[in-house]
């Protein structure tokens, strides 16, 4: 008994110790089934977030951004050190002008942009 | 007499283990299908695309407008398909019953996100090449 229970601890222990605790803010991701799925490489990406209020809110530190000159200096400033992508997060519910305007910015600096999807299990006909 | 019930006990083990490998690989999904609205129907009769393009544009009504795109570059409007699961089943009898080159997605700058979403979603659903482009908003200065 004592040692199932040992076995038991040992599995919870394993499992918290590989599990990856997700520090970025909760928004209501677009959702697709059939997009091909893309790993990001989290070195030398930023995030930018846009909730459902169209708040936008970059890095992992949560600075929030109130115009595009502000969010091209932040950019910049990620740029310089270091970060060549830039990851949208955006609400599914917002207008895609908010990801026109991103797109726009990221190509004045030369970066990339992706935006970020939830991929739900979908059976192709 | 005591009966020795182990190897019954392990056949019983077996036949739980091969039952429940078979339900967690069994496909329990529903599918339906979806019909074409009878607009779209005649436009897939009457369409010839041989290797052209198709310029789907996103609205913010969650509809697409359909057009063809020319050699010369000129778009001609063919419909419009309202809403994503439309846009799937129309986009899957397009990929099977023409000669598609490919989709030029535009994303109108009050079209929902999602809505662009689920436009990449049904092309890459029929592995259909698509260029995607976010319409900047016209005079959007902050």
């Amino acid at each position: 008994m004592l040692r199932l229970i040992d076995i038991v601890l040992i599995l919870l222990f394993g499992f918290i110790s590989i599990s990856h605790i997700d520090r970025s803010i909760a928004v209501e991701l677009p959702q697709a089934e059939f997009m091909p799925r893309i790993a990001p490489d989290f070195e030398n990406w930023a995030v930018v977030t846009v909730d459902e209020h169209g708040t936008w809110i970059c890095g992992f530190d949560r600075t929030r951004i109130s115009g595009v000159a502000e969010l091209s200096q932040w950019m910049a400033s990620e740029q310089r050190n270091g970060v060549t992508h830039v990851r949208l997060r955006v609400d599914r519910n917002r207008p895609s002008s908010e990801v026109a305007l991103l797109q726009g910015v990221c190509e004045e600096l030369d970066m990339a942009l992706a935006l970020e999807v939830i991929l739900s299990r979908g059976e192709r006909p | 007499m005591k009966l020795d019930r182990g190897p019954i006990t392990r056949l019983i083990d077996v036949t739980l283990i091969i039952l429940i490998g078979f339900l967690a690989i069994a496909d329990l999904s529903e599918r339906t299908s979806l019909e074409l609205p009878a607009g779209l129907e005649q436009l897939l009769d009457t369409l010839q695309l041989n290797q052209r393009r198709i310029l789907l544009r996103s609205s913010a009504d969650g509809s697409y407008q359909l057009s063809l795109v020319s050699a010369t570059g000129l778009s001609r409007p063919l419909g419009v398909v309202q809403g994503g699961d439309t846009l799937k089943a129309f986009l899957g009898r397009l990929s099977a019953e023409q000669d598609l080159a490919g989709i030029d997605l535009e994303v109108e700058g009050d079209a929902m996100v999602q809505h662009a979403v689920d436009a990449v979603d049904a092309c890459d659903l029929y592995e259909i090449p698509r260029d995607l482009r976010f319409l900047p908003v016209a005079g959007a200065v902050e």
